[in-house]
């Protein structure tokens, strides 16, 4: 479904301050999937996220998506890509200050949501399915971070996209947030959506629902990483 | 969805983050809106000012004839006022008396006129509000003056011209030809100029040309010339407010596009977060403009509203004395209210427009920005 192909990435180049935080990455990602990233902070694996969910250009190298190169493609189409193809679930739950929660939620189909088209309801039935339907209406910035990130999931699933891509979703969590959290990864699974997650911790490498566990470090992929 | 659905959620959006990073808006709102307002009142006080000189000259001969001695006004002669009659295109030629006088003990310069009222009686004077205020009279009352040999000269007021007119006629004095020739001492015979009536416009300059040839040593002056003077007057006078103004408003962009162009951490991790949840660049770009139109029209609103109450209710007190010129007897200024559609759109054009781009570019230049590497940088 989704192919790196020898991606490369390089920050800062030609500056002292010069970092290559991918290296030659080769990765397919099948649809279905649920993938997990492992490896030490600096390793590559929130940057591999963001190439793969087109939130960052490679230096070098091909993006694929179901065989089309995503590469060079103008920003306007990489929009329609993103709001249709992928949802993410940022470390930092990203919610907008001030806004309510359930505007957070409906946030990324505001410039496309028809009236009548059952977003409001499919985004009131999220919040529902994650334990937030008191606080539909709370400002973001009242929610306690599992809160927030839980209501960070259901943005990311409001337009029902085919990949969930999730950064550590559970490095501000405590142990039975995360468990929770996990659960909730588990349910999409099931469901059949295509789930990358990079994580250091224990508990997601080792979720049932996983399917792959790939280690990097260094921008590479390490040789003799896990399928189950 | 349709188009206005889409762009009233925008605003909806728009105004709520407004609201979210108040603090930045509102000392831009505050600053914006003091700065319109000093622009429409220029606006506004010179484009009444014309138009009031421009009222005024309605009813003004369209050629006044006077003689130049060493480059001095001097009288002109009553004999010449018939020759310069029967010169093709001229309906009327009069003579016209006037002068100046200066009130010592009150330190203000008067202008006196010939009144051509018949009803006007001998030894009687119809004034400016200015002159009345001045010199503590009403209609029915009496005013003194001092005449050229030191002694007081008493007329009867019979009228107060209107407050409507009162720019123009607050340092007037009307008087009967007879009264004022004996005041100033202009012997029969002698005009301070001639003024001549053409009504076809496109004879006025040949006539011009040929009241030249009559009289040598005259000075002609065509109304047009006289108007073109004023608005280039008073167009100088609000060019220097404007070039003062400038200065303030060439800081104030610096200071919005500073502002803009350095969005705050968490501005700029919206502007990230959107485009990651799939908002296209036209997108972000519509939620950036429609806040940039909120304050900026709020501050236009706000701007206009308030010049429009400084000018023509509150006598433009900020800078009328610049405004009117150098009359001593300071004639209260009140201006005609009224609300031109070029000059609003001037003024919208000149303080809407370049904060608009100042706040949009930035926010573009953010918005071009790939997604994750503003949300890092927030």
């Amino acid at each position: 479904m989704i192919a790196l192909e020898q991606v490369t990435k390089v920050y800062s180049r030609g500056r002292p301050e010069e970092h290559t935080a991918l290296a030659a990455v080769d990765l397919t990602v099948g649809a279905g999937e649920r993938l997990v990233l492992m490896g030490p902070s600096g390793s590559g694996k929130t940057t591999l996220l963001t190439v793969l969910g087109t939130l960052l250009r490679p230096t070098s190298g091909r993006l694929r998506l179901e065989g089309r190169d995503l590469t060079r493609l103008p920003e306007k189409a990489l929009a329609s890509i993103r709001r249709r193809t992928f949802g993410f679930l940022f470390q930092e739950p990203h919610l907008v200050r001030g806004l309510r929660v359930i505007e957070n939620v409906l946030l990324p189909a505001l410039p496309v949501h028809e009236p009548g088209d059952g977003l409001r309801e499919r985004a009131l039935s999220l919040l529902g399915k994650f334990g937030l339907e008191k606080k539909t209406l709370a400002r973001a910035e009242t929610l306690s971070p599992g809160e927030a990130q839980r209501a960070g999931l259901a943005r990311a699933l409001l337009l029902d996209p085919q990949v969930l891509i999730a950064d550590e979703p559970t490095a501000h969590l405590d142990t039975a947030r995360a468990r929770e959290l996990i659960a909730f990864l588990g349910s999409l699974a099931s469901e059949g959506k295509t789930l990358v997650i990079a994580s250091h911790d224990p508990l997601v490498g080792g979720a049932g629902f996983v399917n792959r566990v790939l280690a990097m470090r260094d921008g590479r992929i390490l040789e003799g990483s896990s399928s189950r | 969805m349709t188009f206005i659905a889409r762009h009233r959620r925008l605003l909806t959006l728009a105004c709520s983050a407004i609201l979210r990073h108040r603090t930045r808006h509102v000392s831009i709102l505050l600053v914006y809106t003091a700065l319109v307002f000093l622009f429409a009142s220029v606006v506004f006080c010179v484009e009444a000012l014309k138009r009031e000189a421009r009222l005024l000259l309605q009813g003004a001969p369209e050629i006044v004839v006077q003689r130049l001695v060493a480059g001095r006004h001097e009288p002109i002669p009553a004999e010449l006022v018939e020759p310069l009659r029967r010169i093709p295109g001229v309906q009327r030629a009069a003579g016209r008396l006037w002068g100046y006088h200066f009130d010592e003990e009150r330190r203000a310069n008067f202008t006196l006129i010939a009144s051509e009222d018949p009803r006007l009686a001998p030894r009687a004077v119809a004034v400016g509000r200015g002159v009345a205020r001045l010199l503590g009279a009403e209609a029915g009352g009496r005013i003194s003056l001092r005449g050229r040999g030191g002694e007081e000269v008493s007329f009867a007021v019979a009228e107060v011209f209107p407050s409507a007119s009162e720019l123009v006629a607050a340092d007037l004095i009307e008087m009967p030809q007879e009264d004022l020739r004996a005041f100033l001492g202009i012997p029969e015979g002698l005009y301070t100029d001639i003024t001549l009536r053409v009504a076809n416009e496109n004879e006025r300059r040949v006539v011009a040309s040929k009241v030249r040839g009559l009289v040598p040593d005259g000075r002609v002056i065509l109304r047009e010339e006289i108007a073109r003077t004023y608005e280039e007057l008073f167009d100088w006078r609000g060019g220097v407010l404007l070039a003062v103004f400038a200065s303030l408003a060439a800081s104030f962009l610096l200071l919005a596009w500073s502002q803009a162009a350095g969005l705050e951490g968490e501005e700029k991790r919206e502007i990230g977060l959107l485009k990651a949840v799939g908002w296209e660049l036209s997108d972000v770009l519509a939620l950036k403009t429609w806040e940039a139109i909120t304050v900026s029209l709020t501050a236009f609103l706000l701007g206009t509203a308030l010049a429009y109450l400084h000018v023509f209710a509150a006598g433009a007190f900020l800078f009328a004395s610049l405004m009117k010129g150098w009359s001593v007897l300071y004639p209260r200024f009140a201006l005609d209210p009224a609300l031109d559609l070029p000059h609003v759109t001037l003024i919208v054009s000149v303080a809407v427009v370049p904060f608009l781009l100042a706040s949009v570019i930035p926010s573009w230049r953010a918005a071009a920005t790939e997604p994750d590497r503003l949300l890092r940088q927030a």
